[in-house]
């Protein structure tokens, strides 16, 4: 009984002890204020040297606000899309005349308020082409990124000819794929797409009826600036810009005169891009103009 | 008593608890700091080896028992590589060093013959950017960063590089000046093709053609072909097999640096100029590549090797 009171008592005192000394460590002041660790940048993209085009497209950043990538990593790339970078000579031109000579400078000059509202901050140089799922899938399988708001990206940097046909002609392409971002970031609106519903030729736009291959002017009759412009209505959108960049007022007017469809179509991305401050005809003019000045 | 002898061992268990050190266990800088000195390390190795490192890739059809290598010489002050592989000699390209899920990330950032293979899709290339693994003194152990197909895991085939010792191969390989496709004379003729291998394997010989294509056709493949695009050094060809004197197929190919290579191009794997062709030949040679060894008048000896630097392919191709 004794035994038991003096081993309660020590039970007591350790147990005392031992709360006090755990209140006194996990009461102590750990720290003068509240540390907050910095995150840790596990994919941290680290830049030697800079290269002369690291220089460019650091310029380019800073007078026009697009970034242009031509080296990548694994933040840029996302898992389920695959392609590879361009040859650092190729990439250089490309940035040089495509972007800077071809594509921002004029619209700086010229229709400032596009430039500024409707600019991908992020434009990506491709070797080849985009390729969804798996690096093996088709041979090109895109000619561009386009289906996020603030990135655009161009396939084919490689294999573009630095001619002053070849870039002129990559323009349209360049403004098509801007056009689907436009679109997807505005619709190409409910009256464009009622224009030909039930015409589009879906992925048969390539051959007629008949088997023959479809011409431009075939499409055209049928309502549609390319046989590409009759595969859905997105591509029709794309491709009506694509013409507008590629052709001048007057031939514009001539192909639409085959269609009052087309004319409607025509009416409706005219003004969609005019709203948005750039006159498509226009600048068909000022890139004829300025690819005339191009060094090749 | 009971209940104060479990409450007051409860409490001394916290106090321990409590007392722990805990950062060591979740403090992430641990894994910045591996990954910072495998970098150092990598680097120093990279800028060390004066002949530069060997990669050897390896394709993916089992019937292929030899390895492609690349010589690649990295400047890491101006982050440039020079690469030289079968695909072509001394080509500059650059390259740069991040992080990757706790290990450095050595990027080929602009275009090389290694980003045309990951495109052609069939070696364990499956990317440009590799993690890498391991760094000595004589060799750099990496890892593609993907497997090349959004339904794969992460992270491909473990690859070495190796310190570039000048072995003989490299000699026998670099000697000739002669380019096989400035030599009219072996081209749209028949020729015989005789192999050994070092596996004691027995070859029948082969009739087979080296055969150009029309210059609008050489100039579509020198703008779409992956290894071949802006490759000056890549001349395009067919290597047309006979199986009988009335057949033929008629494989892609490319004469290189001293070299012929025919690879399957895995986006037209099923087409028989990029795919099944090739196949044929790879099953038949048991190698994609040739390295040229020698060019004589009316023969040309051709050899291949596998991953370790060893010949295992001997062959003359002749008329």
């Amino acid at each position: 009984m004794l035994n038991d009171m003096i081993m309660k008592k020590i039970y007591i005192l350790v147990l005392a002890v031992v709360l006090a000394s755990s209140a006194f460590i996990t009461g102590c002041k750990k720290d003068t204020t509240i540390a907050i660790d910095e995150p840790i940048d596990y994919l941290s993209v680290k830049k030697g040297k800079w290269n002369g085009l690291d220089s460019l497209t650091d310029s380019l950043f800073k007078n026009y606000g697009v970034r242009v990538f031509y080296e990548f990593n694994p933040r840029i790339i996302d898992p389920t899309t695959f392609y590879v970078p361009a040859q650092y000579d190729k990439a250089k031109l490309y940035t040089k005349y495509v972007i800077e000579k071809l594509w921002l400078e004029p619209l700086k000059k010229n229709f400032p308020k596009f430039l500024s509202d409707q600019k991908p901050i992020e434009f990506l140089i491709l070797g080849t082409y985009v390729h969804f799922n798996s690096i093996s899938s088709g041979l090109a399988a895109g000619a561009g990124l386009n289906g996020q708001f603030y990135r655009l990206g161009m396939g084919g940097a490689d294999g573009l000819a630095f001619t002053k046909a070849s870039l002129r002609d990559h323009m349209c392409t360049l403004y098509h794929e801007h056009a689907h971002q436009l679109d997807q970031k505005f619709g190409r609106s409910y009256a464009y797409d009622r224009v030909s519903q039930g015409s589009y030729y879906q992925l048969n736009y390539l051959t007629k009826p008949n088997g023959q291959r479809r011409t431009d002017n075939d499409a055209q009759i049928d309502g549609f600036f390319t046989p590409y412009g009759g595969f859905a209505p997105e591509e029709d959108f794309a491709t009506s810009v694509e013409s507008m960049i590629r052709y001048t007022r007057a031939e514009i007017q001539t192909i639409v005169a085959k269609n009052p469809k087309l004319a409607t179509k025509y009416q409706i991305v005219y003004k969609f891009y005019l709203d948005k401050g750039i006159d498509l005809h226009q600048m068909h003019d000022i890139l004829d103009q300025v690819t005339s000045t191009l060094p090749f | 008593m009971k209940t104060i002898y479990n409450i007051s061992f409860l409490a001394v268990f916290m106090c321990l608890m409590a007392s722990c050190k805990k950062e060591t266990l979740l403090d992430g800088s641990k894994s910045i700091e591996r990954s910072n000195a495998l970098e150092k390390e990598l680097k120093t190795q990279l800028n060390d080896s004066k002949d530069g490192w060997i990669l050897f890739v390896t394709p993916l059809n089992a019937n292929v028992k030899s390895a492609m290598p690349f010589i690649l010489k990295f400047d890491t002050l101006e982050s440039k590589v020079n690469m030289t592989s079968i695909y072509g000699k001394d080509v500059s390209s650059f390259f740069n060093i991040s992080a990757a899920t706790g290990m450095p990330l050595l990027t080929f950032s602009t275009g090389t013959a290694l980003s045309a293979i990951y495109e052609i899709g069939s070696t364990d290339v499956t990317d440009y950017f590799f993690k890498v693994l391991k760094v000595t003194s004589d060799t750099i152990t990496m890892q593609p960063y993907r497997k090349g197909s959004s339904s794969a895991s992460e992270g491909g085939a473990i690859l070495k590089m190796v310190r570039n010792t000048q072995p003989t191969w490299i000699k026998e390989w670099q000697t000739e000046n002669t380019k096989l496709f400035d030599q009219a004379s072996f081209f749209g003729r028949y020729l015989t093709a005789e192999m050994t291998f070092a596996s004691g394997e027995a070859f029948t010989p082969l009739s087979v053609a080296f055969i150009k294509f029309s210059a609008a056709d050489a100039t579509y493949l020198g703008a779409n072909y992956p290894t071949a695009i802006n490759n000056k050094q890549a001349g395009a060809m067919t290597f047309t097999y006979f199986p009988t004197p009335a057949t033929r197929i008629d494989p892609l190919s490319f004469t290189g640096y001293n070299s012929i290579f025919f690879d399957i191009y895995a986006a037209a794997s099923t087409n028989a100029l990029y795919g099944t062709g090739p196949a044929t030949m790879q099953r038949l040679l048991k190698t994609n590549y040739f390295m040229i060894r020698k060019i004589n008048a009316t023969s040309i000896n051709v050899f291949a090797i596998d991953k370790n630097g060893k010949e295992i392919v001997t062959g003359k191709i002749f008329y």
